[in-house]
């Protein structure tokens, strides 16, 4: 067992939890946090994509344990006050939504791309969201829709 | 079933004393791309996990004339984020950006691509190419192997038990930049395993190739220089002439390491394409 202190969109756990328990496993077993999907378990699909230490990741091929005092932001983390991140009302507003079991993955790797880069260029944006399958959209609309969001984007990070 | 035992190391020495405790039970996670499909899959029966992603040691690039040095536990983003190894080092950078996607290059490490001991592993073809050497660590110090000799079979490498690999080192020959390309031919744009993938690396002079080592990925059990290949471009012009002899002996090659198997059709005809473009991307770099 390993003595797990993590920090959870904003929120501070301590957890003993199994040395092999996937970073996939700990957020939606251990914190409930369901958003987070497992689509394939073996990092193709990028539907378990978190964020950790600002870095977009496939919470399916990490150990909870490798996230021993960072910080992870799941989709859950992103609405504050009931008010959308620009990402995801972007998605939203352009229909880039069909089945909508990609999209937390989706959005959290726009997020991260326009968390360190507000002003990313096209190539860029497809990207960041290579490591992201869809079968519902042909991903146009949700090109669209980050592209949208890099307009109104504050940006929790950018200096 | 035993219960597996994990430690969160920050230095070397964390690691080889947690690899120590017992050899045969132990291995090490550093992005976890290939290991953790192998616990899904229940074939890590190691009860000791040691994760190296945060060993300080293990992290960091530094530049000399003399050589490159690159920790084992540096991610592919962290390569490609680097400017300096763009203009240095082309073909590792170009190889290094052609992993997986965004996330898998966010975790994924140049050490495990090495230790995992992949036949398709993407930065090892340049490596090779560029003659690269490790230092492999272990409660017996620190030993300096060369990349050519770490591969023995498929998914087998010479890395002892209770080692790992620390370092990187690419020579530089005095030089701020080496010419070396790298090209791969996958079924897709990104998430894609290499199909077959070719690494070449140069010295110019005057026109004329005075000295070539290729490297080849995904041809045959493991990444492999290409010996024949390699003395076959010596001394032939940096032109196009040269490139279309290449990709016809390289091909023939191919044909003959391959008889009998059955992508030998496919891979010895794509390969001509893949030595074409890394060939044409080298070329560009001479004098630029």
């Amino acid at each position: 067992m390993f003595d797990l202190k993590i920090n959870v969109n904003g929120v501070d756990y301590e957890r003993e939890i199994k040395a092999d328990m996937r970073l996939l496993d700990f957020i939606r077993n251990e914190l409930g946090l369901t958003g987070t999907k497992e689509g394939c378990g073996e990092g193709e699909c990028g539907a378990c994509t978190v964020i950790v230490d600002g870095i977009a990741v496939d919470s399916c091929l990490m150990l909870a344990v490798q996230c021993h005092n960072k910080k992870v932001e799941t989709i859950e983390g992103l609405e504050k006050n009931g008010v959308l991140h620009p990402v995801q009302q972007s998605f939203l507003d352009n229909g880039a939504v069909q089945c909508g079991f990609c999209i937390p993955g989706m959005v959290l790797s726009a997020k991260a791309l326009l968390d360190s880069n507000s002003n990313p260029t096209d190539e860029e944006i497809k990207e960041c969201v290579s490591g992201n399958l869809c079968r519902c959209t042909g991903y146009d609309k949700m090109f669209k829709a980050i592209k949208n969001a890099q307009k109104s984007y504050s940006g929790e990070g950018e200096k | 079933m035993v219960e597996k035992k994990i430690t969160k190391a920050y230095c070397i020495k964390e690691v080889i004393d947690a690899l120590s405790e017992n050899i045969d039970e132990s291995t090490v996670i550093a992005g976890g791309t290939d290991i953790m499909i192998e616990l899904r899959e229940g074939k890590l029966t190691h009860s000791i996990i040691v994760d190296v992603s945060d060993v300080a040691e293990m992290k960091g690039i530094s530049i000399t004339p003399e050589e490159i040095r690159i920790g084992a536990a540096v991610t592919f983003s962290e390569i490609v984020k680097s400017k300096e190894i763009k203009a240095a080092l082309p073909g590792l950078w170009d190889a290094c950006k052609s992993v997986g996607a965004t996330q898998i290059r966010n975790m994924g490490t140049l050490g495990g691509n090495t230790a995992n001991g992949s036949p398709a592993a993407d930065s090892v073809p340049p490596l090779l190419a560029l003659g690269a050497k490790l230092i492999i660590a272990s409660s017996a110090g620190d030993d300096m192997v060369k990349l050519s000799d770490f591969f023995l079979g498929k998914g087998k490498t010479a890395l002892p038990k209770g080692a790992i690999i620390k370092e990187f080192i690419i020579p530089m020959q005095g030089k701020k930049s080496r010419i070396i390309a790298f090209e791969k031919l996958g079924l897709r744009n990104a998430l894609a395993i290499s199909r077959i993938s070719s690494a070449v690396s140069l010295n110019v002079e005057g026109g004329v190739i005075t000295e070539a080592t290729v490297a080849s990925g995904s041809i045959g059990l493991i990444p492999t220089v290409e010996e024949d290949m390699s003395k076959f471009l010596v001394g032939k012009a940096a032109n196009e002439d040269t490139i279309n002899q290449a990709a016809s002996h390289f091909s023939a090659i191919v044909a003959e390491r391959l008889k009998g198997r059955s992508t030998v059709e496919f891979k010895a005809e794509a390969i001509k394409g893949v030595i074409t473009k890394a060939l044409r991307k080298a070329f560009n770099q001479v004098n630029s």
